[in-house]
């Protein structure tokens, strides 16, 4: 799936939802349907915030490496 | 003197320490609150009066010996995904019923030598998520207590134990305090080792505390901590504190809850704080999103063997939640943690200009057994490992608690408890609940 900031909300879920059916049947996947909408919003707010390529790495704490100057 | 199932733990230390208790007396009333209550409230999964009596022996034979121990006599309930040795760490996972651990978590240990005595083990949400336990809320038992460290917080707010251990991923320390009544605090990330807790998400998995006084929590967080004892607060003028009002939480909350923070803010500016209103550096919306994905991602790789043997055994909503994340692409997982460290660095800037922000707990009062509660005001000190508490400063029309949550730099874990100390002075706390005893 694309990370970018123009994929809106409804791509997300309509990948989310066709993955979901090609992993667990098409009753399973309708029945995930509120948590990959919920996943969807949440990868949308997400990916809509790009980073520079030379910024900030992948985080494992929420402890930062430097602190703001 | 008070009933011994009245007394903080530091009342009971220092009762015991000058002989006036003992540690024996102390616990068997505790245990017989607990067979009185338990019933209807269902705070504990395993109670271990046999193990809880005989380590009160043994530490009443210490006292006699001349011992002086900085949690002497305290009672603890332990969450039931923390292990603690020769019980089962359930988990609220019935495969796990027999699952007996061989040792003692470090945390547990620790209290043991600080001279603590387990009562037994907590009730907790299945594997500390989104499914309700079945413990009851003590103010109500139509209400939730909330989750996912129900037991421990239902416990400690009933007054079967002065002090408890819980567990926060995303809100699961400081909303049960908030529902049940209780001061909840969630250290900074990395507090105290995690060796002998079952995990939820491995950079989000937190231990905390429950009490019923500020004085309670510095007590065990300062002990726990390598503070030499005796641990206690310095003494500090409201005036001289700087807060935070966060605005847009509460905008998200209920009316109610939203006036009650606000009036906690106006009371700590007549008394003389400084109090000023300001949003954070990063919209929540995109706070609590960065949260959501990392929580979905890490639970799935956690539990994914787990849910594959056991798949029948999972509660629908982990079940399900699992299922989803299952599904999360690796490339927005790793963006969502640079982000996090973006926004840690960004409110550790914003942290150096306070002494602490306030905003509610939870955006509601306790809702019903079927849910567990809203968790989205929590996850910001989770997922920046802030340390963060819950006070349980007033009571709703509906006579159930609400709370004010506190969050300070991510250095200042006593520091925060201090300001909690002050905060309490000048708004108050609620007591317990009436159980009709």
């Amino acid at each position: 799936m694309r990370l970018d900031p123009n994929y809106t909300e409804s791509n997300i879920f309509a990948e989310l939802a066709a993955s979901a059916e090609r992993q667990y049947g098409a009753e399973r996947a309708e029945a995930l349907r509120g948590n990959l909408q919920h996943l969807a919003r949440m990868m949308a707010l997400v990916g809509e915030r790009q980073l520079e390529l030379d910024a900030d790495a992948p985080d494992t704490s929420g402890i930062p490496e430097r602190s703001e100057p | 003197m008070s009933h011994p199932t009245m007394l903080t733990a530091s009342e009971t230390v220092r009762l015991v320490h000058g002989g006036e208790v003992s540690v024996t007396g102390v616990v068997r009333s505790l245990l017989d609150r607990c067979q009185a209550h338990d019933g209807a409230i269902q705070a504990w999964a395993t109670l271990d009066a046999e193990g809880a009596l005989a380590a009160a022996a043994e530490l009443d034979r210490l006292r006699a010996n001349g011992a002086r121990l900085p949690l002497h006599g305290v009672a603890v309930a332990v969450k039931d995904i923390i292990d603690v040795a020769g019980l089962p760490t359930i988990a609220g996972f019935a495969p796990f019923r027999e699952r007996i651990a061989r040792r003692d978590a470090a945390i547990v240990s620790a209290l043991r030598a600080a001279g603590a005595v387990i009562l037994g083990k907590a009730h907790t949400t299945q594997f500390a998520a989104g499914d309700p336990a079945p413990t009851r809320n003590p103010w109500n038992l139509e209400r939730s207590p909330a989750g996912s460290s129900a037991g421990s917080a239902a416990a400690v707010a009933a007054r079967m134990t002065p002090l408890a251990l819980g567990t926060q991923t995303a809100g699961s320390v400081l909303r049960p305090a908030a529902f049940c009544g209780v001061l909840g605090y969630k250290p900074a990330y990395g507090w105290f080792d995690v060796d002998g807790v079952l995990p939820l998400c491995w950079s989000l998995d937190h231990i905390g505390l429950y009490t019923r006084a500020v004085e309670d929590m510095a007590l065990a967080y300062g002990t726990l901590g390598g503070s030499t004892p005796p641990v206690t607060l310095p003494s500090g003028d409201v005036s001289a504190t700087r807060f935070i009002l966060l605005p847009e939480f509460l905008e998200m909350s209920d009316s109610e809850v939203a006036e009650h923070v606000a009036g906690v803010a106006d009371r700590l500016r007549e008394a003389g704080a400084t109090v000023v209103e300001r949003r954070l550096p990063e919209p929540f919306d995109h706070v609590f999103a960065v949260h959501q994905l990392i929580f979905a991602a890490e639970s799935a790789a956690v539990h994914g063997a787990n849910l594959s043997r056991y798949r029948e055994h999972y509660g629908p909503r982990l079940r399900d939640a699992l299922d989803a994340g299952t599904l999360l692409p690796a490339s927005y997982v790793l963006h969502a943690r640079r982000h996090r460290r973006r926004i840690a660095r960004l409110m550790d800037g914003f942290l150096s200009e306070t002494d602490a922000l306030i905003l509610p707990t939870v955006s509601t009062e306790a809702c019903d057994l079927s849910e567990t509660g809203d968790r989205r005001f929590q996850t910001l000190a989770t997922l920046l490992g802030l340390p963060a508490i819950s006070l349980p400063t007033g009571l709703s029309r509906n006579g159930l608690p609400l709370a004010t949550q506190l969050i300070g730099p991510r250095e200042g874990g006593m520091r925060l408890l201090d300001v909690a100390r002050r905060v309490v002075d000048v708004v108050g706390q609620i007591g317990s609940p009436d159980l009709g005893d």
